[in-house]
């Protein structure tokens, strides 16, 4: 507690500037792209992505120095930690924001966004929201970086002014989310009220110190508050039974947001979740575990059963994952040292195929958004053979097929849940892993053993279902200064000629990505020893 | 005669659910809107209590920065509201369908 | 230890319970004469004149917000003023740096505009 008018006895110097360097990078890379924006003539915002992935490269270089070289210190009166667990969410979010972006060029021209600085700049802003959340050790930072990110996000779900889907995706995105950040909040103010503290690190002290019933008359409040975390929390990460958004969302956002969100508010939120409840609050685990433990085998079960019955691939991703979320509960609720490495190499596993999963189906989508069907991967395989092994590769790997990634994710998280005494939590999860690979494994059927679709009658019919954009509305007032106001009219892709559905051809930053997130889902499921080393020592350091 | 911290834990609790009720019951995303703030402050009202009950800065510096984002919430939230309205003429979640599964 | 919960319990209970009296009170006791009027969120009570087909006047919204967010940004800055003289050069830098994240959107939205009235 810090109290007013006392002297500091530490004065934050160049270290602490040091230990949040990645940040740093990527905010001065978020405020280069604006302003690079504006000399750039329309028709060249592709320059933007490329600066921004040099801020995100650079962003990594400088976490793997800390990484390697860092003292794992916290930086700004222990606000933010600097310590391997952050650095190695960090990578995780900077891979997926860095995929994100090679997603977007091309595709972003096709479904008719404009303003692409702005576009870029949110982008980077959300990792930046992310890496913060990730690395917060104070309630404060936690609450600042889910805000920076969520309202990038709500921008970003938002982007296709022109597009009602989008438009009803950022609304409902908005008002659900920021409800549930009051409940957060709010959960914060009790746990503040009960200890006396918004440092995490002295939350635990102050925990372990009085058993929270040792007549200071505070036990009640801190239960409130902790019930209130963990709905608010658990909304962040859409578990079953505050999911209702998450499909919506991330079918009616821009399919290279929703890849970038559906990681990175993972990993963000998933980490703060085990800063507080596995850290802070560990003494009171017995109090928040069965509430937790109720959440991650509703979240199992629930995020499976309703993916079975979807029949748009991008909506199926969606529930998919709901349900990965339930998968890496579990490794909170368990909430040892092996668990939280677990946690993280999930994070990671998840983040390459889950990514490259999503950019598969941008690929194949049509200007207006949809044709993401199942019917439209229906006999894939035969003109887009390389499109249809990377789609098969990353859903094999989410449905948990051993020499890919995903195996080890899941692998990791049910032998912690198993060695931690969460036998049933480990068998729940492998019988809900049985019901996603049917419907992983659906979609790779389609690819490769179902006819194409006849030729000409439902391609050219489903085209036309969108009136082609409400954006000629009221062209642009005020000379567009916030781009989230200004519908400039749509670009209106040329129609798709008379012939089998054609997916428009991918932009070389697409490929790239692809190919990237291809080589991460099975070069780490092949050699998981480096990383998943990586992961525990990361790990370690939460647990300090 | 001082007033008891627990008198405005107490009105801070009846703002909260106010609001919460109000997002839920309310079907006009501008008024749902205003029931969020009024959580945020209701948060506020805790912070502050706190803040001086237990006589620690953080609480205060937690208000600055709800204070803020609340601020940042109000202009996104008013752009998207404004570009549905715009393109709709109506506001009603109950309209906003397109989206469904 | 359960003794530990009444008080909670107690708390949850009156809240609502004042929470959906103050709700029903209003709603069996409340005169209702509904028009159109009145049950819009933003009515002051007057019939409107005409429907507003015109278009809606954005230029005033993103003067209004843009002058929200840089105007709270400002709150920003007390809890630094006063510690000013206690952080030396640390607080300097976050001055900067807090003046150089403000300025660079201040810019951008300057060009893209947005300052421009007619």
């Amino acid at each position: 507690m810090i109290v007013a008018d006392s002297a500091f006895t530490y004065t934050p110097g160049a270290a602490d500037w040091v230990r949040i360097l990645p940040e740093l990078i990527l905010l001065g890379a978020a405020l280069i792209v604006l302003l690079a924006d504006l000399a750039t003539p329309a028709g060249r915002k592709g320059w933007l992505a490329l600066i921004g992935l040099l801020g995100v490269a650079g962003s990594a270089i400088a976490a793997a120095l800390l990484f390697a070289n860092g003292d794992g210190q916290s930086a700004f009166f222990g606000m933010i930690a600097a310590d391997k667990a952050a650095l190695f969410a960090d990578f995780v979010i900077l891979l997926s924001v860095g995929l994100g972006l090679l997603f977007s060029p091309g595709y972003v021209e096709r479904q008719g966004i404009t303003q692409l600085g702005e576009y870029y700049a949110l982008m980077l802003l959300a990792a930046l929201g992310m890496m913060f959340m990730a690395s917060a050790t104070n309630l404060m930072i936690i609450f600042v970086g889910l805000e920076v990110l969520s309202l990038a996000l709500y921008i970003l779900s938002a982007y296709i002014m022109s597009r009602s889907r989008s438009r009803e995706a950022g609304m409902k995105y908005f008002i659900l989310s920021s409800f549930a950040s009051g409940f957060l909040l709010y959960g914060m103010a009790l746990t503040y009220g009960a200890t006396g503290q918004t440092n995490l690190q002295a939350v635990r002290v102050f925990m372990a110190g009085n058993a929270f019933h040792s007549g200071t008359g505070f036990g009640p409040l801190l239960i409130a508050g902790l019930a209130l975390m963990a709905v608010g929390f658990c909304f962040k990460v859409s578990a079953v039974p505050f999911q209702a958004w998450t499909p919506d969302v991330y079918v009616g956002a821009p399919t290279s947001v929703t890849a970038f969100m559906s990681v990175g508010t993972k990993v963000a939120a998933f980490l703060a979740l085990a800063r507080v409840f596995d850290v802070a609050l560990l003494s009171v685990h017995a109090t928040w575990m069965p509430v937790l433990w109720a959440v991650a085998v509703l979240t199992m079960i629930g995020g499976n059963i309703m993916a079975v019955t979807q029949r748009d691939v991008k909506r199926m991703l969606a529930y998919s994952s709901i349900a990965n979320a339930g998968y890496m509960l579990i490794a909170v609720v368990t909430g040892t040292q092996d668990a939280l490495a677990a946690l993280l190499i999930y994070l990671a596993a998840y983040a390459a195929m889950n990514l490259g999963a999503f950019g598969v189906a941008l690929a194949v989508e049509r200007s207006d958004g949809t044709g993401a069907t199942l019917d439209d991967f229906a006999g894939l395989a035969r003109h887009r053979p390389a499109l249809s092994a990377a789609m098969s590769i990353f859903l094999l790997s989410l449905a948990g097929v051993p020499p890919l990634v995903g195996f080890w994710g899941k692998f990791y998280v049910f032998q912690a849940a198993i060695i931690g005494g969460h036998l049933e939590l480990a068998i729940i999860g492998v019988l809900t892993s049985v019901i996603g690979m049917f419907y992983y494994l659906r979609v790779v059927w389609a690819m490769y053993f179902q006819e194409p679709r006849a030729v000409g009658i439902p391609a050219v019919s489903t085209l036309s279902v969108e009136p082609p954009a409400p954006a000629a509305a009221p062209a642009s007032a005020s000379g567009g200064g916030a781009a989230v106001l200004v519908a400039e009219p749509a670009v209106v892709a040329a129609p798709a000629p008379q012939e089998a559905y054609q997916p428009p051809v991918l932009a070389p930053g697409a490929w790239l990505g692809l190919a990237f997130a291809v080589a991460l889902t099975v070069v780490l499921g092949i050699l998981p020893s480096g990383f998943v080393d990586l992961a525990i020592q990361a790990a370690h350091t939460i647990l300090r | 005669m001082p007033v008891p911290v627990s008198a405005y834990l107490t009105v801070s609790a009846i703002l909260f659910t106010i609001g919460t009720l109000g997002v839920i019951v309310r079907r006009n995303p501008l008024v749902m809107f205003m029931s969020i703030e009024l959580m945020l402050n209701a948060v506020n009202l805790s912070f502050m209590a706190f803040a001086h009950f237990l006589n620690s800065v953080d609480g205060w510096m937690f208000i600055f920065l709800v204070l803020t984002v609340a601020a940042a919430e109000v202009v996104v939230g008013l752009a998207i509201i404004v570009s549905i309205f715009r393109s709709r003429h109506s506001i009603n979640v109950d309209e906003l369908n397109t989206l469904k599964g | 230890m359960v003794a530990e919960y009444v008080p909670v319990l107690i708390l949850m209970g009156l809240v609502f319970a004042f929470t959906v009296a103050a709700v029903l009170v209003t709603f069996v006791f409340g005169p209702k004469k509904p028009t159109p009027e009145k049950l819009a969120p933003y009515e002051c009570g007057i019939q409107e004149i005409e429907a507003p087909q015109q278009r809606f006047p954005v230029k005033y919204l993103v003067t209004g917000m843009l002058f929200i967010i840089f105007d709270v940004e400002a709150a920003s800055l007390i809890p630094l003023s006063i510690l000013m003289r206690q952080l030396k050069m640390t607080g300097f830098v976050e001055l900067i740096v807090f003046a150089v994240v403000l300025t660079v959107p201040f810019v951008y939205v300057w060009r893209k505009g947005a300052f421009t009235w007619e």
